[in-house]
């Protein structure tokens, strides 16, 4: 596994924000909610979930949308979305630096950015991206490089509890049981990112009397 | 158990599972506070915190977070914003505007109506306060009195810490709002929205309170108020001076 | 109005569920059944290749359009192929005129997924003269009836008017730089894999529904794809959010998924063959 380090209450304005970073991919994650919302997206029974993330350099095209609609997903499954309606929530995502991870190291971030602004969640979530080499291994958290390389990329987001699968995502093509190798493997690595959110929150409250 | 003594247990992360209730099966019953939901006979958190219970067998988290969500019976300090028909809307820092009724202010008529400007500061308590309807403030209690609540003179200067500081502060068994006013003379009103509004005599005094306040989300509670005799040592020299 | 309908309107939940115990759908399909699918290529003359596919009441239409265009620089032996999916608001009342809205562009950035992931085309083939001439194929695929399953009925449709592509014999001098455009349109696109997708709806951990409907859709807590390539191997699996599957239940999606693979193309295969009988 690439290191990971991650930082909360980065921004001191907005309710909850974050920075994670895995290997060379950092993301600055934002959270602020639940808040107003104009009256088109207002949910007369639910929270209404704005995603935005912008790429380290460039305009976000179709591409990032896209991204941005497999982490929206994510979370409105991870956040109870029912207990303040006509409300939005924001989430807003910029990537600092750029080695591939983009979608794993966001949402590992907006994770717990959502931690940070205490936003009521039914689990925390937490994402791996793994690549097969074109010799066949299986590379956990690969590097740009490394991903240009290989046949494939898969990236799983698994709830905390009992790991399941939240989402999944797959460039390129493999059979399944490398597939059914990768899952396992990166459920084993989910566990320790859960690890670090529950050390980063221990020490945010470290002030606490226990 | 004494039930005033509120004990700490652990941090708790959303999902943890804190205990297995079966209200079936158990016979005494258990409270669950915020943070907390019972579903399929397991109460699990659903916001990070410390896990707290009090000798009433109450669970709650309580959690680190500047979001101010509405919660019936708490006092809070709210911006007036515009007047609307026999209402004024004020902004409490949740994700809707408040209202209060002009009537409900101390010694309030049709006749004598509070008159309120935009920007003014007021203090109340929400009366309703529901994720369905809009919260609404009032400042008088069951007795029509007025019990501090009110608007707040212009002379005060406001600002926003941590939700999880502003319960801190306003426990009476809290030293650090008693131990600050041995140094200086001030007033404080603390929301529970996070707000607080203090008034001293020269501006500096109002920036070191606001500083020491600030401390409080940097160092444990017993280090913030050791240092509140060194933080304010230069003032206590003019306070002498003066008199 | 009858007592089924005015229940339906009360209680949407408890009358989708009531099926769903008796192993059955409102539309009287169980829960692994696939709907009746009809593909049917040339439909657009003016285009180099389309084809227009019912899947139920989905129907989607695919057209591709070729025209020339000056590789890009950093890959100057390479063609283009740009997939865009349209979802105006005559297809359903869901959709909203103006800038693509989420589920296009979702839809859109998964064919490409697709095209990328199992390396079906070979970009270099599209190429007529390296740095000066290549063939772009801009192919736009229309939502005219949208009853849930965009995502495969999107992908056969765009499967079945890529192999229906003609392209048109073209010279370049390089002299003259003089483009020299042929008359009869006879020269097809190679497809190294045909990709087919496999749709479920999450309703619950147990509950998993094949090829949903909209109603499906609605009720359900997500989607999963799953696209296998013909020999069974996967080519990309997408699911965003929703209910939390196991281990199993994706094995179960991809031995469903691997019983689509001959249907759909040969399906695709017949109606290729219809259409070179017909013309």
């Amino acid at each position: 596994m690439s290191q990971h380090l991650c930082e909360i209450g980065y921004l001191s304005r907005s309710d909850g924000s974050s920075l994670y970073c895995i290997g060379g991919t950092v993301v600055l994650a934002s959270v602020n909610g639940p808040g107003d919302v104009k009256a088109s997206n207002r949910h007369y029974n639910r929270t209404q979930l704005d995603v935005c993330y912008s790429p380290s350099t460039g305009q976000s095209m179709i591409g990032e949308r896209a991204l941005e609609s497999v982490i929206s997903k994510t979370i409105e499954q991870a956040i109870i979305v029912h207990l303040h309606p006509r409300t939005a929530i924001n989430v807003t995502l910029q990537e600092m630096q750029s080695d591939g991870l983009a979608l794993s190291t966001s949402i590992n971030a907006a994770c717990l950015a959502l931690l940070d602004a205490g936003v009521q969640m039914k689990s925390t979530f937490s994402a791996v991206t793994c690549c097969i080499a074109s010799s066949g291994a299986i590379i956990l958290e690969p590097t740009e490089a490394e991903i240009k390389e290989s046949s494939a990329v898969v990236t799983f987001v698994f709830d905390g509890l009992e790991y399941n699968v939240l989402s999944a995502y797959q460039d390129g093509s493999l059979d399944s049981d490398t597939f059914n190798l990768c899952l396992i493997k990166c459920q084993l690595a989910a566990k320790d990112i859960t690890a670090i959110f529950r050390k980063t929150i221990e020490d945010k409250h470290k002030f606490d009397k226990s | 158990m004494d039930s005033d003594i509120t004990e700490s247990l652990y941090i708790v992360l959303p999902g943890d599972q804190v205990l297995r209730f079966n209200p079936e099966e158990n016979r005494d019953r258990i409270f669950i506070g915020p943070g907390l939901r019972w579903q399929d006979n397991v109460v699990r958190a659903t916001k990070p915190g410390m896990l707290k219970k009090n000798g009433k067998n109450l669970y709650f988290v309580d959690t680190h977070q500047k979001r101010y969500i509405p919660q019936k019976r708490e006092f809070v300090i709210g911006i007036v914003l515009k007047k609307k028909g026999d209402n004024y809307v004020i902004d409490i820092g949740g994700s809707e505007y408040a209202t209060i009724s002009y009537l409900s202010f101390e010694n309030a008529s049709k006749k004598t109506r509070k008159e309120m400007k935009p920007g003014d500061l007021i203090y109340g308590q929400l009366l309703v306060a529901n994720k369905d309807m809009e919260p609404e403030l009032v400042c008088i209690d069951v007795y029509n009195r007025a019990v501090g609540m009110g608007t707040l003179p212009g002379d005060g200067i406001m600002f926003t810490i941590p939700l999880h500081i502003a319960r801190m502060v306003v426990d009476p068994q809290n030293p650090f709002l008693l131990m600050m006013g041995k140094q200086i003379n001030y007033t404080v009103v603390v929301g529970f929205n996070g707000r607080v509004w203090i008034k001293a005599r020269t501006q500096r005094e109002k920036v070191a309170i606001m500083n020491a306040f600030t401390m409080l989300e940097l160092m444990p509670l017993e280090e913030a108020v050791d240092s509140i005799p060194m933080f304010f040592s230069g003032f206590s020299v003019h306070l002498r001076e003066d008199m | 109005m009858t007592s089924m309908e005015i229940w339906k309107i009360f209680e949407p939940d408890n009358y989708y569920k009531s099926f769903l115990e008796q192993n059955k759908r409102p539309d009287g399909r169980g829960l692994v059944d696939t709907r009746p699918i009809t593909i049917k290529v040339g439909t657009v003359n003016t285009a180099e290749g389309s084809a227009t596919v019912r899947i139920g009441h989905t129907a989607v239409m695919c057209g591709v359009k070729a025209e020339l265009a000056k590789p890009a620089l950093r890959k100057p032996n390479e063609g283009f192929i740009v997939p865009n999916v349209e979802l105006y608001p005559c297809c359903s009342p869901k959709f909203k005129a103006g800038p693509p809205g989420e589920k296009a562009m979702e839809a859109s950035q998964f064919i490409k997924n697709v095209i990328i992931s199992s390396k079906m085309l070979n970009l270099e083939e599209l190429c007529i003269k390296s740095n000066k001439l290549a063939w772009c194929l801009y192919c736009d695929v229309v939502c005219l009836n949208y009853d849930g399953n965009l995502l495969d009925a999107a992908l056969v449709s765009f499967m079945a008017a890529l192999q229906n592509v003609k392209l048109p014999e073209v010279t370049y001098d390089e002299e003259t730089e003089r483009i020299h455009v042929g008359l009869d349109r006879s020269i097809p696109v190679i497809l190294k894999a045909k990709p087919v997708s496999t749709t479920f709806t999450l309703w619950s951990e147990e509950i998993q529904l094949i090829d949903p409907t909209a109603e499906d859709e609605d009720q359900g807590s997500g989607e999963v794809t799953v696209v296998l390539l013909e020999d069974g191997k996967m080519c990309t699996i997408n699911k965003s959010g929703g209910q939390l599957i196991t281990h199993e239940t994706l094995d179960l999606f991809v031995r469903h998924g691997k019983e689509q693979i001959k249907k759909i193309n040969d399906c695709i295969e017949r109606a290729l063959i219809e259409q070179m009988d017909a013309s």
